[in-house]
């Protein structure tokens, strides 16, 4: 019964466009997506897969965390590294991958802003984070029924970045108990306490939730 | 010699553990070519020169070789066998037969893969002024190798590298040459080798080239105009996209610029590796088009990454039922709104009018618009079914119902 408008509507977009039904979502755009007896798994371990051949480190021993603690990558930080190409391609990949891995998100955040020049150490900041994925190949969220709540978290590291001392945002919009969006990002300007630090993320993150 | 004692294996295998190398063994008498670097005066000399192989050095790790005409014998490590070519084959079996059966070579000391040559001592040369004049002469081929019998030995010293101690013992060995007819010119050509081989390169390409180009996808359009099945792909595009009037052939007016397409190769393969299809597409260079003239607005919306999420987390909320379509050529159908000339398709090109160019009606791939034409097509049929966008990503269209289902639309798939 319920399906009967979808049919309509799909058959109205026949006349117009020359499309293919595919049937119910399951995968697109590199996404898995499975329907569980509570509601919808998202994942990319296609994708990951993908990605850990392309780089070549299929065989290589899983880690257990993204990156190390405390552990700042500084611009001009030793020897460059010898192929900037696969260090970019490997990043953009990640990048996409935070589609669904908020916990890669701020590893990927902070490799992300040495494509134009890496060294080498960025790029062993990289491979760790490949390891990582390595072990939690199959991660994923899985959003469930709940309430309809829009509820936000954030916090800021005062002058995270040894290289220009700005504040990282970082911030987490629930739907209900669904993780809806997610972002790391560098503040535009220094802030001189981390009271102020923690003021902007306030206001960035409101920005996002309207 | 394997033994029952020694469980059929020989006394080397059970002492070293493994069976020995007998890969630098060769035939006695074979033709060879060694690196004469060293031997050399000067470096225009020839680096090598067809030699007769001898035997093995006994203080060294190398090799012996006769070269007849100079009546020189060297010794070296670096060199190219020719074990099926026998520069005197009717005296294989003499000239073998003696070395192995020289007193130094007896079983007792062959574990040690090397032959002592220390008083091995070979072949040549008495009669080298006769055959020399004659060789220019074609008519030597016919002269009876018996006739021209040599008999000679050498002396190698090993304590030279230069081992060129020539003394005349004819009682060690006897050797009957054969002089084939030789080009006196010291330099070695393929012919005179007797080598008449393709080059590797050339052959590959002539032989198997056929079959392996139709598996593989290549990068320009004038190997792939060769093969058969690429062939055929590019007929299909070109009648596909005829039929939907993709351009017209006009001429190109003064003020405008031509922009250039190429042809791209693709195999689709199914699931398991097998290919599925050929398929060739014409793709506009989208590099060639020139702001203002060309193109203008490029930007082409796609949706949110965070927009998909909350769809995806309300569908689990609400339970709803989400199907994916896919828009097949979805670049292909669009109404260009600007004025863009190609170039006609390579290959393609219309005999009675090769000066006209292509205008064309509808968008192709790589185009700078081509992703902002598809967008405007799609969003201005989308609300004749009564979508609408929502205020905070046009990508997403929602349609209200009366049974409480929404439909949600974005740029590249489609929720319900």
């Amino acid at each position: 019964m319920r399906l009967v408008p979808i049919i309509q509507v799909i058959k109205a977009l026949t006349t117009e466009f020359d499309i293919k039904d595919l049937g119910s979502l399951h995968y697109f755009l590199g996404k898995q997506i499975t329907r569980t007896p509570t509601g919808l798994f998202l994942s990319q371990s296609k994708y990951v897969e993908d990605l850990l051949i392309k780089s070549k480190i299929v065989d290589a021993k899983p880690c257990d965390t993204p990156c190390l603690p405390y552990h700042r990558l500084l611009k001009e930080d030793g020897e460059p590294y010898s192929n900037p190409k696969v260090y970019r391609s490997i990043v953009g990949a990640l990048q996409y991958l935070t589609f669904t891995r908020p916990d890669i998100a701020f590893s990927a955040h902070r490799v992300c802003q040495f494509m134009q020049n890496p060294m080498v150490s960025h790029f062993t900041a990289v491979k760790r984070i490949l390891l990582y994925l390595k072990g939690t190949m199959h991660f994923g969220i899985s959003y469930t029924r709940g309430d309809l709540q829009l509820k936000a978290f954030s916090d800021a590291n005062w002058a995270g970045d040894p290289n220009d001392k700005r504040s990282t945002t970082g911030l987490v919009i629930f739907l209900g108990n669904n993780p809806i969006s997610w972002s790391f990002k560098k503040q535009q300007t220094i802030s001189r306490s981390l009271t102020k630090a923690e003021y902007r993320t306030l206001s960035f993150t409101s920005a996002e939730v309207d | 010699m394997s033994t029952p004692v020694l469980l059929h294996k020989s006394p080397f295998e059970m002492l070293f553990g493994s069976s020995p190398v007998l890969t630098h063994f060769k035939i006695f008498g074979c033709a060879c070519f060694p690196f004469l670097r060293l031997y050399n005066h000067t470096k225009l000399q020839a680096k090598t020169i067809k030699c007769v192989f001898l035997g093995y050095a006994t203080k060294y790790k190398g090799y012996l070789f006769y070269h007849v005409p100079t009546t020189r014998l060297f010794l070296y490590r670096h060199v190219i066998f020719y074990e099926q070519q026998f520069l005197y084959p009717n005296v294989l079996h003499t000239s073998s037969t003696t070395l192995l059966s020289s007193p130094s070579c007896s079983p007792s000391t062959c574990h040690v893969p090397i032959v002592t040559t220390e008083n091995i001592v070979v072949t040549s040369i008495t009669s080298s002024s006769s055959h020399h004049t004659s060789n220019n002469t074609p008519a030597l081929s016919i002269v009876s190798p018996s006739s021209q019998s040599i008999t000679a030995s050498i002396q190698a010293s090993p304590s030279t590298l230069v081992a060129l101690d020539i003394s005349f013992n004819p009682d060690n060995l006897q050797v009957v040459l054969s002089i084939p007819p030789l080009n006196l010119h010291p330099m070695q050509t393929k012919s005179k080798s007797g080598i008449t081989k393709r080059k590797a390169l050339l052959t590959s390409i002539h032989d198997s080239g056929a079959t392996e180009m139709s598996l593989m996808e290549l990068a320009t359009y004038k190997s792939a105009i060769k093969v058969y099945v690429w062939l055929q792909a590019m007929k299909e595009e070109v009648h596909a996209l005829h039929t939907q009037g993709t351009w017209s052939l006009v001429p190109l007016p003064a003020d405008r610029n031509l922009v250039g397409c190429k042809w791209i190769f693709k195999i689709k393969r199914h699931s398991d590796g097998f290919i599925a299809r050929h398929k060739a597409r014409l793709v506009g260079k989208g590099f060639s088009q020139e702001p203002g003239l060309d193109y203008g607005d490029i930007f082409g919306p796609v949706v949110k990454p965070a927009i998909v999420r909350l769809v995806l987390a309300l569908a689990a909320h609400f339970n709803w039922p989400l199907r994916q379509l896919d828009v097949k050529n979805a670049f292909l159908h669009d109404i260009l709104q600007e004025e863009v000339y190609m170039s006609q398709p390579p290959g393609f090109e219309d005999l009675q009018h090769p000066h006209l160019v292509c205008k064309l009606h509808k968008s192709l791939y790589r185009l700078k618009q081509a992703p902002r034409a598809w967008n405007d097509r799609f969003t201005q049929f989308l609300p004749s079914l009564g979508f609408a966008t929502i205020y905070y990503d046009s990508s997403l269209f929602v349609k209200h119902l009366v049974m409480r289902l929404w439909c949600c639309f974005s740029m590249w798939m489609i929720l319900l």
